[in-house]
């Protein structure tokens, strides 16, 4: 019953054992140096962003690059993969929610929703809504979401490619490392240094497949993005129908509710991202990725002490005493690097499979972190910008548009 | 075996990076051969559909859609059909049309909407027609949808 209690010390920690999980300093600048590069291209779309000089924009740029490869050497140099990657996701949270919604004002005079804009294909494809398009896009070959394909912000195709992608490179790893829904949650987690509710029961680790369960076959009977429609908890700070009716009031207050309740206070109250871990259907859908995915999380355990600290932490509930035992987490792991950097005997690793495990748990946690910065650079990086830029601009303005 | 096996672990993870960066250096090609590929169209309850004929107007035109019944296999007893009209600022204040769906010669239902207090009249000519779904004015055109009753499954 007790997924996360407080955990109990079988061992003592032992200073012993020494696997290295950091570089140098100068190893740790020449892994850089390449996602500096890589980075750049990525933000800056080649010398685009120098060719029509914004200063605002390109000082943020610069700020917003350097800032995110500061952080990519710590990385590498300080060996914690966690506390630099849940910084980074909770800014990039903040920023989606400051860039999105200015955006749609701008481009669309409000954030509520019309029923012109579904007519029009003005809505933004959002990645939760890719579990509910597979059947009917396989059965109608139509996509069930008011969007544009290919052109426009956020485009469907162009969503589709990205979570094709990042699903094959990360696996689940998306849900910790380019969901810019998940710092929301995350964020409010850190908030109490102590969980209130120190106990969630491990079944309700099986309501998100429920959940997908349901809203996928509802949506493939009614042809509409059932999720989007009633349950989505982030319809409160993007966008939503706009009231005109009961059931708009309802789905409202729904959202409303879900994300106060999942997003704020849950969070809060467990320290567990609770949206992610025990209602995205996203999420759920996620983790039969992890299967295809060639990066996982491994516990070695001849050192491992069986102290159940990675069990109490994980964010996810991925971990249980069980799958410690068996040597791994979870199919539901997101690839947070918690436990890796939480184990005290150094038993957790990062690990590419059919690879001999623990021989270099360093190139294995490098080869992950490479690609899944990438996808948090590019996405969370230009959400940043966008941030900063109206932030800079409210100062400077006193309006953000 | 097992050194093959690791060789082709640590290609694939390293390949990830390519993917990383080619995901994001060629998303619109991607993008376009993902939907043209497999063919993928907005779903027509959201588009409005195909347009089946268009009436000339001179300065304007209506375009008649082809009605909406689809369904994940089949067809829908009860659908809507979409009539807009387009070059929005060439379109008289008051549009009053007889509107022909199936291109028989005989009008099916009547649209009169005066776009300048948005009053809008629908008079059905057939029995198919439930009533008025909706009607929008977006910034190229004006839509009207009216609910229909699938007469093909009915008559099945």
């Amino acid at each position: 019953m007790s997924t996360f209690a407080q955990p109990h010390f079988a061992a003592p920690c032992p200073a012993t054992i020494k696997v290295p999980k950091s570089f140098g300093w100068l190893a740790s600048l020449v892994i850089t140096l390449p996602m500096l590069l890589l980075t750049g291209v990525l933000l800056f779309g080649g010398l685009e962003a120098f060719r029509n000089p914004d200063l605002l924009r390109l000082g943020s740029l610069l700020t917003v690059w350097l800032g995110l490869n500061m952080v990519f050497f710590a990385m590498m140099q300080t060996g914690k993969t966690n506390v630099f990657r849940s910084t980074l996701f909770v800014i990039i949270a903040i920023s989606f929610v400051l860039t999105f919604i200015p955006n749609l004002i701008e481009t669309r005079g409000n954030i509520g929703l019309t029923q012109t804009d579904f007519i029009d294909g003005k809505t933004p494809f959002c990645h939760m809504v890719i579990p509910m398009v597979l059947i009917p896009a396989a059965f109608t070959k139509t996509i069930i979401f008011p969007g544009s394909l290919l052109t426009g912000y956020a485009s469907i195709g162009s969503m589709l490619v990205l979570w094709l992608a990042a699903s094959l490179t990360l696996g689940r790893g998306w849900c910790s490392w380019v969901c810019f829904f998940g710092g929301m949650d995350e964020g409010c987690s850190h908030l109490l240094k102590m969980p209130v509710m120190k106990t969630i029961d491990p079944r309700w680790t099986y309501l998100p497949l429920a959940i997908l369960l349901v809203i996928v076959l509802a949506s493939a009977a009614t042809l509409s993005p059932t999720y989007c429609e009633w349950l989505c908890p982030f319809k409160a700070v993007t966008e939503f129908e706009s009231v005109t009716n009961v059931r708009t009031l309802v789905q409202t207050v729904l959202f409303v509710s879900l994300f106060v309740g999942l997003v704020v206070v849950l969070p809060i109250l467990t320290r567990k991202r609770t949206q992610c871990a025990l209602f995205c259907p996203m999420g759920a859908f996620q983790s039969w990725t992890n299967k295809l995915n060639i990066h996982e999380i491994r516990v070695n355990r001849e050192y491992c002490s069986d102290c159940g600290r990675c069990v109490s932490k994980c964010p996810t509930l991925s971990i249980t005493k069980e799958s410690v035992a068996r040597g791994c987490a979870l199919s539901s792991c997101t690839k947070c690097g918690l436990c890796v950097d939480e184990c005290p005997r150094k038993a957790a690793s990062f690990h590419v499979k059919w690879t001999c495990a623990f021989i270099s748990p360093r190139l294995a946690r490098v080869l992950f972190l490479y690609p899944a910065f990438l996808f948090m650079s590019a996405i969370g990086g230009s959400m940043m910008v966008g941030a900063l830029v109206r932030i800079l601009r409210l100062i400077a303005t006193g309006s953000m548009f | 075996m097992t050194q093959i096996k690791s060789i082709l672990g640590y290609s694939l993870a390293f390949f990830g990076i390519f993917a990383a960066m080619a995901a994001f250096l060629g998303m619109p090609s991607w993008a376009a051969l993902l939907v043209n590929g497999f063919g993928l169209k907005v779903s027509p309850w959201y588009s409005g559909g195909e347009i089946a004929r268009v009436v000339d107007h001179g300065t304007y035109q209506t375009g008649i859609y082809k009605p909406v019944f689809n369904a994940l296999i089949g067809q829908r007893s009860v659908g809507f059909v979409q009539v807009d009209w387009s070059k929005k600022a060439s379109v008289p204040a008051k549009i009053d049309e007889w509107i022909d769906l199936d291109g028989d010669g005989n009008p099916d239902l009547r649209i009169e909407w005066n776009t300048l207090n948005d009053a809008i009249a629908l008079t059905p000519a057939t029995p198919a027609i439930i009533g008025l779904k909706g009607n929008y004015a977006t910034s190229d055109r004006y839509i009207v949808r009216v609910d229909l009753r699938n007469e093909g499954k009915h008559t099945k």
